[in-house]
């Protein structure tokens, strides 16, 4: 398992994407899949926070998927599609990292893009297995085609 | 169990906001399961038509072989701002394999007269089942919120 830094450090192109599409001033919001307690998918909005180390989501202590990463840490995040509906999605295991020291530091990260990250929330650190993006060749037309790039940490 | 118009039928208000919401950007995403039991999401444009909500996928893509071995799903619409003021609408279910030649030829026509666009050769199209349903409405700083659910 990488830690963003370190996926932003060997795919950069793949990371800034990334960050655009899921954390900025402007748009925050992403796609959570984790497992519920079925072994079904569950999907749900969230908006990520970047620090220069790592990407964390806040979560509230009455949301299901809080209680889906306490039993199983497997999820997918995946990016509300961009321009020309490039894709951008990493997956993983989560970990739970709610000390005051990570606490703080997410709630500062995240009040620099305009979010507020409440102290009941808690916090969990994505790490990520592997990477992917999309872009589509001819959008719009009948030959529109994916263009595919994976990044799988080697670790 | 139940398909998109019994649901609509049962639950006519909710029905009407989740395809609404689905309209909106044309644009849902799916939860599936991989072959090594994590989770996936997909984007898909989906269709209600003929009382179904239908997902026609790539063929071989990877959400479509998702399906074929675990129907198990989940369909979300897609938010554009992080407030989550304009709704959200989502339905768990199963995805049932179409393999019907007229009801496909329907769906394509039924996506043709939509989007002026319909698959050309293979393809794979799935019509959920659904089991469930629900839609979280928040309200100014969405720090409060409405949520209605439906069950099959």
């Amino acid at each position: 398992m990488a830690s963003w830094r370190e996926f932003a450090a060997a795919e950069p192109e793949m990371a800034a994407l990334g960050a655009q599409l899921i954390s900025n001033k402007t748009f925050q919001v992403a796609y959570l899949a984790t497992l519920r307690k079925d072994g079904g998918p569950r999907v749900h909005p969230v908006c990520p926070v970047l620090t220069s180390d790592h990407i964390y989501l806040a979560i509230g202590p009455e949301s299901p998927k809080l209680a889906d990463l306490r039993r199983d840490g497997r999820y997918m995040l995946h990016a509300m599609p961009g321009k020309d509906d490039a894709e951008f999605n990493i997956r993983g295991r989560a970990t739970e990292a709610n000390d005051a020291g990570t606490h703080a530091e997410v709630e500062q990260a995240a009040s620099s893009v305009g979010l507020n990250v409440m102290p009941r929330e808690v916090i969990f650190r994505l790490d990520i297995e592997q990477a992917a993006t999309t872009y589509w060749e001819h959008v719009g037309q009948p030959n529109t085609r994916p263009i595919r790039r994976r990044w799988r940490d080697s670790g | 169990m139940a398909t998109w118009a019994a649901f609509a039928h049962n639950a006519p208000e909710l029905a009407l906001l989740g395809e609404q919401l689905f309209e909106k950007t044309g644009l849902v995403l799916v939860g599936t399961l991989r072959k090594d039991g994590y989770p996936r999401i997909s984007a898909v444009e989906p269709l209600i038509a003929h009382g179904e909500l239908y997902l026609g996928m790539i063929w071989r893509s990877q959400k479509g072989l998702d399906l074929l071995r675990d129907p198990r799903c989940t369909v979300h619409n897609t938010v554009s701002d992080r407030s989550g003021t304009e709704g959200e609408f989502m339905v768990w279910g199963r995805a049932a394999d179409i393999q019907d030649a007229d009801e496909r030829e329907r769906y394509s026509q039924a996506l043709f007269e939509k989007i002026e666009w319909r698959p050309d050769g293979s393809f794979h199209l799935f019509a959920i089942d659904i089991e469930r349903a629900a839609s979280i409405m928040r309200k100014g700083d969405g720090s409060e919120h409405d949520v209605v659910t439906w069950s099959a």
